[in-house]
């Protein structure tokens, strides 16, 4: 029966080993992967059943921006893991101060949105904690 | 007294009201073709967010924004005074298509107290938003068409407006009171200022520029140039 808390901290869990990866990525290639959405449908939580029962398979990882032409698989950035318990976009940016990334995470639960981005580099203010999503706001 | 000059030259008509300088706090050419984006008149530039492209604009080149690839113009921290009470400002736009249910070409946030005001479009009409308490709708807008917007937020005399292209201005009194508008942090073009999902624009922006007071009718005419746009003034 996970709370909210609960599926903020697996995920919490899970992203602290795909962030090395991610910068890995960038250390080799010497510059951002943008990533669209890994999931068609966002993983679902709900405060029933066992803490995995929202986890749902990557089936978006051969999308790519229309300017870019690697895509999550292509970049080879991740072992493959069956069942991920948020999805993942990368968001690039160029600043005055230089290029960074932003690494944003979404699932929802008892189908409210929920959202965290966490940056990479030197833009300020790109750092969103867990936060709910109004998806009616207009 | 005010001073004008001619801008025939520019591919307009009339005259450029010599004012349009005064209270001016940004102006976006958006001519760069990748990268950050320059402020003509003051000393904010717009992060490129997800590889912002170019098209041909009213002026010289515009941004293009494809909202499948979340791309967008920001700055962060604008610093911008936080106390005025009045604001406005223009860009032109054309949107491609419709994917979501109210992209932003326009954006403002003060993050502290999540006070936003933006201009969106929705069911093809634009809309002058405050923070979720005041919504002020424009006239219909077209698919695949260059249009000019200028919106003003006085919440000096409680009053809000909205414009498209050189049609009569629409405006509302009351539902636009403090607090100040809040220009003084987080600016984005082509995309929610906000945490909301999905709010990016699909097509090109152009001539962006804000200011500290409300324009008069002859200064909008003359941003909307005949429909030619009107490139930085200074």
């Amino acid at each position: 029966m996970p709370t909210l808390n609960a599926v903020q901290n697996r995920c919490d869990e899970w992203l602290a080993n795909r962030y090395p990866e991610i910068a890995v990525y960038q250390a080799t290639t010497s510059f951002p992967f943008q990533g669209l959405s890994t999931h068609t449908v966002l993983p679902g939580h709900v405060n029933s059943g066992p803490a995995t029962a929202g986890d749902i398979n990557a089936d978006a990882l051969g999308n790519s921006p229309s300017d870019q032409e690697e895509s999550w698989a292509d970049a080879d950035m991740f072992p493959v893991v069956a069942f991920w318990p948020c999805a993942l976009t990368i968001n690039v940016y160029e600043g005055p101060d230089g290029t960074g990334y932003v690494v944003c995470s979404q699932f929802r639960y008892n189908g409210d949105l929920w959202m965290q981005c966490v940056n990479f580099g030197p833009d300020t203010g790109n750092d969103v904690p867990w936060t709910f999503v109004d998806e009616n706001a207009p | 007294m005010m001073f004008t000059y001619p801008i025939a030259h520019l591919g307009g008509a009339g005259v450029i009201p010599s004012t349009l300088l005064d209270g001016l706090l940004s102006w976006f050419e958006l001519n760069e073709e990748s990268g950050v984006r320059a402020d003509s008149h003051g000393s904010i530039s717009l992060t490129d967010n997800n590889t912002t492209g170019f098209a041909a604009g009213k002026q010289g080149n515009a941004s293009l924004h494809v909202e499948a690839n979340n791309e967008y113009l920001s700055n962060s921290d604008t610093g911008y005074d936080h106390s005025i009470p009045i604001a406005s400002g223009s860009y032109w736009s054309r949107y491609s298509s419709l994917p979501n249910t109210a992209p932003r070409a326009w954006s403002a946030r003060r993050g502290s107290e999540g006070t936003e005001v933006y201009v969106l479009a929705s069911d093809s009409k634009q809309y002058l938003v405050w923070s979720g308490a005041s919504t002020l709708a424009g006239d219909l807008r077209t698919i695949n068409t260059w249009e000019f917007t200028y919106w003003y937020v006085d919440t000096t005399n409680d009053n809000g407006g909205i414009q498209l292209n050189n049609n009569a201005i629409i405006e509302n009194i009351g539902g636009f009171v403090d607090p100040s508008p809040p220009l003084d942090q987080i600016l984005r073009i082509g995309q929610t200022a906000g945490t909301t999902a999905n709010r990016g624009w699909n097509g090109e922006i152009d001539l962006v520029n804000m200011y500290n007071r409300v324009l008069t009718s002859d200064e909008v005419t003359a941003l909307y140039n005949g429909g030619a746009g009107l490139a930085y003034p200074g």
